[in-house]
């Protein structure tokens, strides 16, 4: 018992070399997705005088709107140590129902969309969170379902738009030169960050990935909150499906299920690793940046698009291997 | 005791099967192991006693290679070994039989008896199944256990037939090795029996025993003492006694494996009060099936009342009820004058003020959340309470906390993970008292924190108690019980044995409590 106080003085001195091991970790994935990001921008500007152009930053933005509002609803469930697979062909029935309600209903009903993708976004997450179903099974079942479901309704046929749309100019129109849709999407990015940050709903969500366990045995309801977070990621699926169908001008079947996988890399590129707890949507936004900018320098670096894949395929194992907690690997197996 | 075997080699016997020789083992600082030797022959069942956390399991895993040790040595048949891993030591004949079995019960008995060594019955990588199951069977005969089928799954056999296939699979191992007679370390093996199939374990040892060598621990000294030929006693990570089993007297092993004198200013027993009269945790005929049954008893405010008991008392599971943790308890719980529901959970029990603090600190931190983050998660639950987070009042209520309970982090936003393990102990306590818990049920508060951390955490719920809050204290950690609580419950095969008065002025002895224990 004559030990307490070298003992204390112990403590104190291991604890320090823990600290700095913790944050080069952190500063891997902090830094990383900038340095990415900036050599990026430096290799195209070389490759190609025509990327470094407010024109081209113009399209950039363009193009990134749809992949943030889809990435960003992907991410509160990322957050969750969870992943939902079916995101991009919500983006697809998102825009079917689009097209359809518009040619059937009047423009104005395109509203209901939201509520169309949050209703099937319920039926995973009750799955999920009630049935206890693992998330990867669920929504890839579910992905599969709503494919067909898609394909079923539209015939496998396009649905054309009239091109005299109100809505379409609130989408595709300007101010100050930006397009309308990027301010769409920064806003909702906006209320996204708000939410995660000054929510409870987002703090529960963190709390849930960072351990389940834990926040069952503080009272905080885990099954309603993961529901939540299949409502919110349904609710910006229809959104981002919207967007997508007024910027193509019509709705595909399938438009919107090559969108899996840069989504679901944007957030993890940005550095919300899939075990969830940490990052968030502000990390979002660089990863849509990230893949946004490499797609579209591709393009102009004129690098066959077979190839792009493969760069950003190689990208996304990348990132996830700087960002795995590999403590924590057990949870995604 | 190295002494028995040089003087027995130069009787011209064989050497010790193994022999352990000052082995030391420390984990960040604290020693665990310090110097321990030991020695086992052929034919011989040796027992290995000594309290919680007295080192045990790190001997039994420094021999099976799944620890290194920091200075010392093992040797087998007289010559010295270089365990690196668990295969190392299966080599040498060394098998550790866990309390979990270690057998996968989606397996056949035979698949599991010699996984992962398929290769010594492949040819070009195909496995001979038949060879498997042949060279299984074979055993199980030469045994007396031809009634246990190679090929059935592991599953559909009880706990004490997967603790036989167990013993089969070192002689199996040991014989592909080339060991004649294995050393089988057997770990709290009747933990999980019960009367007849411990029984049924004790004759499985008398006939194997001659074949091989065991190092038997186990809580039951009863136990200990009538299978073993000779007794070891840890105690703090030093082996303090050796002695043949014959005639030993329980009460003289308890005194050997406890007997350390208690420091008052340690567990600041000037601190301690007589409690108001007024009950904060009332419970009355509280049962779980399989858990504990008819457990009646009172905290007052301001009380520290300690549960004690060996692992499977049943302590731990009844403060996993009181949180609403733990499903299926019948019984009456009043907190604070309030009965609680019949269907407990966690929201309900904590909404009428219970906080609990699990034994394992993995379920209550959330490494990367931020000190203030996890502080204000209880609270956050509260009924009533905004959808916005009031992030100014999170931060004001955690800086109060980190100075009043001297909570030592860089800062309020670091990541939890960042603090040492006291530390993030008392944001877990505060993490409770900014939800107003009017109790705190702690399981093993001090688990896995140093001598100095502990002093801190007994200033802390000292200071808790003060204001009224009453403490349920579930420890293995006999020192603390005595030292920290008013009184102290003895738990023992799922009932309330005992209860005993532990006033600042007059606490009780250890063996006075073990005995009721065990």
């Amino acid at each position: 018992m004559t030990q307490h106080t070298s003992a204390a003085a112990l403590n104190r001195s291991r604890s320090n070399p823990q600290q700095p091991s913790s944050r080069a970790w952190l500063s891997a994935a902090a830094v990383g997705p900038w340095l990415a990001l900036i050599v990026m921008i430096i290799v195209f500007s070389l490759l190609n005088p025509r990327f470094f152009t407010i024109g081209n930053g113009i399209n950039i933005l363009q193009q990134a709107a749809v992949l943030v509002v889809l990435a960003l609803g992907g991410t509160f469930v990322i957050l969750m140590g969870s992943i939902d697979l079916s995101v991009g062909s919500m983006v697809s029935l998102a825009g079917m129902s689009a097209a359809m309600l518009i040619r059937d209903h009047g423009e104005w009903a395109v509203v209901l969309v939201p509520l169309i993708t949050m209703f099937v976004a319920a039926i995973a997450g009750v799955l999920f969170a009630y049935a206890k179903l693992p998330s990867f099974l669920t929504t890839l079942g579910m992905l599969y379902a709503i494919n067909g479901m898609t394909l079923y309704v539209t015939q496998g046929a396009a649905v054309n738009l009239p091109t005299d749309l109100v809505i379409g100019s609130i989408f595709n129109g300007r101010l100050f030169g930006i397009p309308a849709v990027a301010l769409w999407a920064i806003g909702i990015a906006i209320v996204a960050i708000f939410v995660a940050r000054r929510t409870r709903f987002g703090r529960f969500i963190y709390a849930i990935g960072g351990g389940e366990t834990v926040a069952k045995l503080c009272g905080v309801p885990v099954a309603r909150y993961k529901l939540y977070a299949f409502l919110v990621s349904g609710f910006l699926s229809g959104v981002a499906g919207i967007f997508l169908m007024l910027r193509i001008g019509g709705s595909d079947p399938t438009m919107g299920d090559p969108m899996l996988l840069p989504a679901i890399a944007a957030v993890v590129m940005g550095g919300t690793p899939l075990t969830g707890g940490i990052g968030g949507p502000h990390r979002t936004l660089l990863g849509v940046l990230i893949i946004t900018i490499l797609q579209n320098g591709m393009n102009l670096a004129n690098v066959n698009p077979f190839l792009q894949n493969v760069v950003l395929g190689a990208g996304v194992i990348a990132a996830v291997a700087v960002n795995m907690d590999r403590k924590r690997l057990f949870f995604v197996k | 005791m190295i002494g028995v075997g040089v003087s027995g080699m130069a009787r011209g016997e064989q050497p010790p099967l193994l022999e352990v020789r000052a082995v030391s083992k420390s984990f960040g600082g604290i020693p665990a192991l310090s110097s321990v030797s030991l020695s086992l022959r052929k034919g011989e069942v040796i027992g290995l006693v000594g309290e919680n956390g007295a080192g045990k399991s790190t001997l039994l895993k420094t021999i099976s290679g799944n620890l290194r040790p920091d200075s010392g040595s093992v040797a087998v048949n007289g010559k010295q070994v270089s365990l690196r891993s668990y295969a190392d030591a299966n080599r040498e004949g060394i098998f550790h039989i866990y309390q979990d079995l270690a057998l996968i019960p989606t397996l056949t008995v035979y698949e599991n008896v010699l996984l992962a060594h398929e290769n010594s019955f492949s040819r070009f990588g195909v496995i001979d199944n038949r060879a498997l199951r042949k060279y299984v069977t074979e055993l199980l005969v030469e045994f007396g256990h031809e009634r246990i089928d190679a090929s059935r799954k592991v599953e559909t056999y009880d706990l004490s037939t997967r603790q036989v296939i167990e013993i089969i699979k070192s002689f199996a191992l040991a014989k592909l090795a080339g060991v004649e007679s294995p050393v089988m370390l057997l770990d709290e093996p009747t933990a999980a029996l019960t009367g007849d199939e411990v029984e049924f374990l004790m004759r499985l040892i008398q006939s194997t025993r001659q074949r091989a060598a065991i190092i038997y621990v186990s809580h039951r000294l009863s136990e200990v003492i009538e299978i073993s030929d000779r007794l070891y006693v840890l105690k703090d990570g030093a082996m303090i006694a050796e002695m043949p089993a014959a005639g030993v007297a329980e009460n003289r092993l308890h005194e050997l494996m406890v007997g350390r004198t208690r420091d008052e200013f340690f567990y600041r027993e000037h601190e301690q009060r007589e409690p108001a009269e007024k009950a904060v945790l009332e419970v009355s005929g509280l049962s779980r099936p399989g858990s504990f049954e008819d457990v009646t008893f009172r905290v007052r405010a301001g009380e520290i009342v300690g549960v004690g008991g060996l692992v499977g008392s049943g302590k731990s599971d009844l403060a996993k009820v009181l949180a609403g943790a733990l499903p299926d308890a019948s019984g009456t719980i009043t907190i604070d004058g309030v009965a609680a529901p019949r269907k407990l959970s966690v929201q309900a029990m904590s909404d009428a003020g219970v906080g609990y603090l699990p034994p394992d600190r993995r379920d209550g931190v959330i490494p990367p959340l931020s000190v203030t983050s996890n502080m204000s998660l209880a609270r956050l639950t509260r009924r009533g309470e905004a959808v916005w987070l009031d992030l100014a009042r999170e931060k004001r209520e955690a800086r109060e906390f980190v100075d009043t309970l001297g909570i030592k982090t860089a800062g309020i936003e670091a990541q939890i993970s960042t603090l040492s393990g006291g530390n993030q102990q008392k944001v877990l306590l505060a993490r409770w008292l900014l939800r107003q818990a009017k109790v705190l049920i702690l399981d093993n508060p001090t688990n896995g924190v140093d001598a100095g951390a502990k002093e801190d955490i007994y200033g802390v719920l000292r200071q808790i108690a003060a204001k009224g809050v009453g403490i349920l204290l579930v420890s293995d950690d006999l020192l603390e019980l005595i030292g920290l609580s008013n009184r102290i419950l003895i738990m023992r095969a799922g009932t309330v044995m005992r209860e005993v008065p532990a006033p600042a002025k007059n606490k009780p002895g250890e063996v006075e409590l073990v005995a009721d224990m065990v």
